[in-house]
């Protein structure tokens, strides 16, 4: 088990690269609007064709 | 293709008809606008061509936003609505708005010329880098995704370099620019074109608040996931320390064992003072004010598990520690607490105060200053005998008497008076009147604090003033709850301390967590998001938390007429063609000739489609237009100006005391007598008897600024037999304070500055947004489409929140009630109780959830 004196560290690293991941998007907008990009997706039409 | 003529066939079932221009008219009677979905006027005949099919168009503001949003080739847009159901609400918001850029006319290009000017720019435009730059709009009229979707889509057709933020909850667009080509001004043209009604904010203004409730937002959002990706990693910990006091496991050693408690330490740290700050720092304000809130035992609970834990790692005290309920409960705390602040949020309250209604600054005539006559002033700075000048569409910025010169006064701001008035010199016009023809000089006859817009303000505050008692109340009700807790927590570790003294810190905490009322907490603000998000699908925005509760109590409802039980803007409401041509060729010479003009009765005529071009157009300020069409010239206005240019005299029908008449003539005869009318909204008879039916009991009255006559005949057609005509904002406001001594509870639906006292009064007040900004400001419930049939979805959802949330509240009780002594008796570990109280929070989130999904599908039935 001595295992976890590596694994534990490595994942509290993961758990700070994640917390830096979502403080970015939070940052960068990525929560204001909730709604609207979910319908982009059904736009058929996208630009390059038009 | 296909797809994009489904809304079209959905609404209006006839739309294969209108190929051939000799059906329009008759169709337009029984069709819907593709636009803005509402019914078409009597008399229109306005189609467009969208995405190769031809729709109806009830107006010409629909009309051009409907082909500007096909030339950008953003008829999507048009699908996107029907697919969200937001069908019912969205537009028709667009429209109240497109109705007033199609008035302004050609001043809308010139309107933001000032953003691109170096000088005049600087309070708006920010430079981020030196190559971008940045401006925040308020978009009136953004409510849902499909509009910020658009709004997306046509800033991108300026260019493609324009980088924007679509902020649905504040209206908020901001605009980032890198390409130096980009004029500001563009930008707002092309949202004005969609319909909407763009108004640059200044750098740091009101969009503050916004820009808080945005980074409150966030960094609440970073707390809980700080401390719920923690909570998962000192679950984990303390599962495998679960075993490690364990003899027959081998796996985990002591030292193992101590490593995990370690860790688990750091985490918890880190959520405990991160993620928990916002709990510390309340309840450390509370008790400083002397003010027991809901704070202070969840802060209690949080330190009582985290720094004994702490202190028992750090000196090897072989004994319990409870990182795992610490982290637990603040992160299921967060979460509670960020649901409540969303729902607070939500609520749509703008910012722009009764001042917003007056020009910023004017430049005005010191007639008792000797030096330097004409200064620029606030409009709160005036004095008495300042004079101005004011041109057509100028908004009269003090009370004033005009001097000089005369025109058309569009007074229904403050009097409610439907049409517009006739002033001339020597008569008085109030702050917020708006100059719709002519020109003036006015000149100050109030000082700041005497003029009629102060004293709207003052009514208001006063009646702000016992609304926020109320809330007072309520807050002292969940003080005593928490007292009692406290109390009951101290006598039992009293008892324990004779019974067991080891666990009595083990039992408080227990007690402590179990006791927290969080599900109690949740149950109201759940309730009232789920309810603010199934209303704002069908057209009704919440701007108050009281509101809910009191309007299933409502027993009075009393109603504005301008503009809430009226459309609040004239329309054709009959022609009685007097010689021999038809009626349609009438309604065409007139629309032809009344489009040159810019009064407010012009804009009746915005239905009606003609390829008629008029020449030599003359318009007699108050009186009539004359021009000339063909060969022919022809008369609009006034019966006496009219028949007064007249060769042959004909007897014509006598005026009617509530319309409005337009005659018109050519060179030798009366051709026909229009009559206007502000018309009842179509959904106002249908509401009046649905309320009537639901609740037997409800009164219902009207009170109304305008003339007697006009009140009484439109309380006759709905069948409100109690209604008051002439009455001031603050006899509306008596009259309201009389109902609610009587022990009525009064809601109140309105639109005007007149409005605004009242709608402040009310127990509930409900106002339309096609109104004044104030009358918004002062409502609980903003009723965006005008629709007042969705007021009924109102009352549905009301009752249906209030019914789950007294569930809600007993289940907490009951949960509360049992997990108390169980914890008390020492039944309960610090841990089950944090599980024992998320799980009940849960059921709580979920039981709320029903409110959203059973008024959905109601929506969809009807």
């Amino acid at each position: 088990m001595e295992i976890i004196y590596l694994m534990i560290p490595l994942s509290l690293l993961l758990l700070v690269v994640a917390i830096w991941a979502f403080f970015w998007a939070t940052r960068s907008g990525q929560f204001d609007d909730l709604d609207s990009p979910a319908l982009s997706i059904l736009d058929d039409q996208s630009e390059h064709k038009e | 293709m296909a797809i994009l003529t489904r809304p079209a066939e959905r609404y209006s079932p006839s739309i294969g008809e209108t190929g051939s221009h000799a059906d329009e008219s008759k169709l337009s009677n029984r069709s819907i606008c593709f636009h803005c979905l509402e019914p078409m006027p009597k008399y229109g005949n306005l189609t467009a061509n969208i995405g190769g099919h031809v729709h109806p168009m009830c107006c010409i503001g629909c009309k051009s936003a409907a082909q500007y949003i096909d030339q950008q080739g953003l008829t999507k847009f048009y699908d996107h609505r029907d697919r969200l159901n937001h069908r019912d609400f969205f537009s028709s918001v667009a429209k109240s708005v497109s109705v007033s850029a199609a008035e302004a006319g050609s001043a809308i290009e010139d309107q933001w010329l000032f953003l691109d000017r170096k000088d005049t720019s600087s309070a708006y435009v920010s430079y981020g880098d030196p190559q971008y730059r940045c401006i925040s709009v308020l978009v009136e009229g953004l409510y849902c995704s499909s509009c910020s979707w658009l709004i997306q889509r046509a800033l991108n057709t300026v260019s493609s370099n324009i980088e924007c933020h679509i902020d649905v909850d504040s209206k908020c667009v901001h605009i980032k620019v890198s390409d130096p080509r980009v004029v500001f001004s563009n930008v707002m043209i092309t949202i004005a074109q969609l319909g909407y009604k763009p108004t640059a904010l200044k750098i740091g203004s009101h969009s503050d608040t916004f820009a808080l409730a945005k980074t409150q937002r966030n960094e609440a959002l970073k707390r809980i996931l700080v401390a719920g990706l923690g909570m998962m990693q000192v679950m984990t910990y303390a599962t495998a320390g679960y075993f490690a006091g364990n003899e027959s496991d081998p796996n985990i050693d002591s030292q193992q064992a101590r490593f995990l408690l370690l860790v688990s330490m750091l985490v918890a740290t880190v959520i405990v003072f991160y993620s928990g700050k916002p709990f510390f720092q309340n309840a450390w304000s509370d008790l400083k004010n002397r003010h027991l809130g809901m704070d202070v035992p969840i802060s209690l609970a949080i330190a009582g598990a985290y720094f004994p834990s702490v202190y028992h790692v750090l000196f090897r005290i072989d004994s319990h520690v409870y990182f795992d309920s610490a982290v637990m409960f603040v992160f299921f705390l967060s979460v509670g607490r960020y649901v409540e602040m969303r729902a607070r949020h939500r609520l749509s309250g703008s910012s722009v105060g009764i001042a917003g209604l007056l020009p910023e600054k004017v430049r005005v005539r010191r007639t008792k200053a000797s030096k330097s006559p004409m200064v620029d002033i606030a409009p709160n700075g005036v004095k008495l005998g300042d004079q101005c000048e004011l041109k057509a569409s100028e908004v009269a910025p003090f009370d004033a008497k005009i001097v000089e010169g005369g025109g058309q006064f569009d007074e229904s701001l403050f009097c409610g008076e439907s049409l517009p008035v006739e002033r001339a010199a020597g008569d008085s016009v109030l702050a917020g009147s708006a100059l719709l023809s002519g020109a003036v000089t006015v000149e100050a006859i109030q000082t700041w604090g005497n003029s009629s817009i102060a004293k709207v303000q003052k009514c208001i505050q006063s009646a702000e003033r016992v609304n926020a008692d109320e809330q007072q109340r309520n807050s002292l009700l969940s003080r005593y709850f928490i007292l009692f807790t406290l109390i009951l927590t101290t006598v039992t570790a009293g008892a324990w301390l004779t019974i067991d003294p080891d666990r009595v810190f083990e039992v408080c905490l227990a007690m402590l967590i179990a006791t927290c009322p969080c599900a109690f907490a949740l149950a109201a603000p759940v309730g009232r998001s789920a309810a603010i998000h199934a209303l704002r699908r069908c057209g009704v925005l919440l701007t108050n938390n009281t509101a809910l509760a009191s309007m299933q109590r409502v027993s009075h409802w009393c109603f504005d007429k301008t503009g809430t039980l009226t459309e609040g803007r004239p329309s054709v409401y009959d022609v009685f063609p007097q010689g021999t041509l038809s009626r349609e060729r009438c309604l065409e010479l007139v629309a032809c000739i009344e489009r040159e003009a810019d009064h407010v009765l012009s804009t009746a005529f915005n239905t009606i489609e003609t390829s008629l071009v008029a020449h030599n157009i003359k318009e007699v300020v108050g009186s009539g237009i004359s021009a000339e069409i063909g060969q022919e010239t022809y008369r609009v206005g006034k019966r006496d100006w009219v028949l007064r240019n007249q060769v042959n005299r004909h007897t014509i029908p006598d005026p009617k005391s509530d319309r409005t008449e337009l005659i018109l003539s050519n060179n030798s005869n009366v051709l026909a007598v229009i009559e206007l009318t502000d018309e009842i909204r179509p959904s106002a008879p249908d509401f009046v008897r649905n309320l009537r039916s639901t609740c037997t009991t409800v009164k219902t009255t009207i009170l109304s600024g305008d003339r007697k006559e006009v009140v009484s005949k439109i309380a006759d057609r709905l069948q409100i037999a109690d209604h008051f005509a002439n009455l001031s904002p603050s006899e509306k406001l008596a009259k309201i304070d009389l109902y609610q001594e009587q022990g009525e509870v009064v809601a109140m639906v309105g639109d005007g500055v007149n409005d605004a006292p009242v709608l402040a009064g009310a127990d509930v007040s409900i106002a339309m947004a096609s109104g004044s900004h104030l009358a918004m400001n002062n409502a609980d419930v903003i009723l965006l489409n005008g629709n007042l049939r969705n007021l009924l979805h109102l009352l549905k959802v009301a009752t249906r929140t209030a019914w789950i949330t007294r569930q809600n509240l007993v289940w907490a009780l009951l949960y509360n009630l049992t997990a108390l002594p169980l914890a008390a008796c020492g039944l309960l570990t610090p841990w089950i109780a944090a599980l024992g109280m998320s799980l009940s929070s849960l059921l709580v989130v979920l039981n709320a959830l029903r409110i959203h999904q059973l008024s959905h599908s109601e929506l969809e039935t009807n």
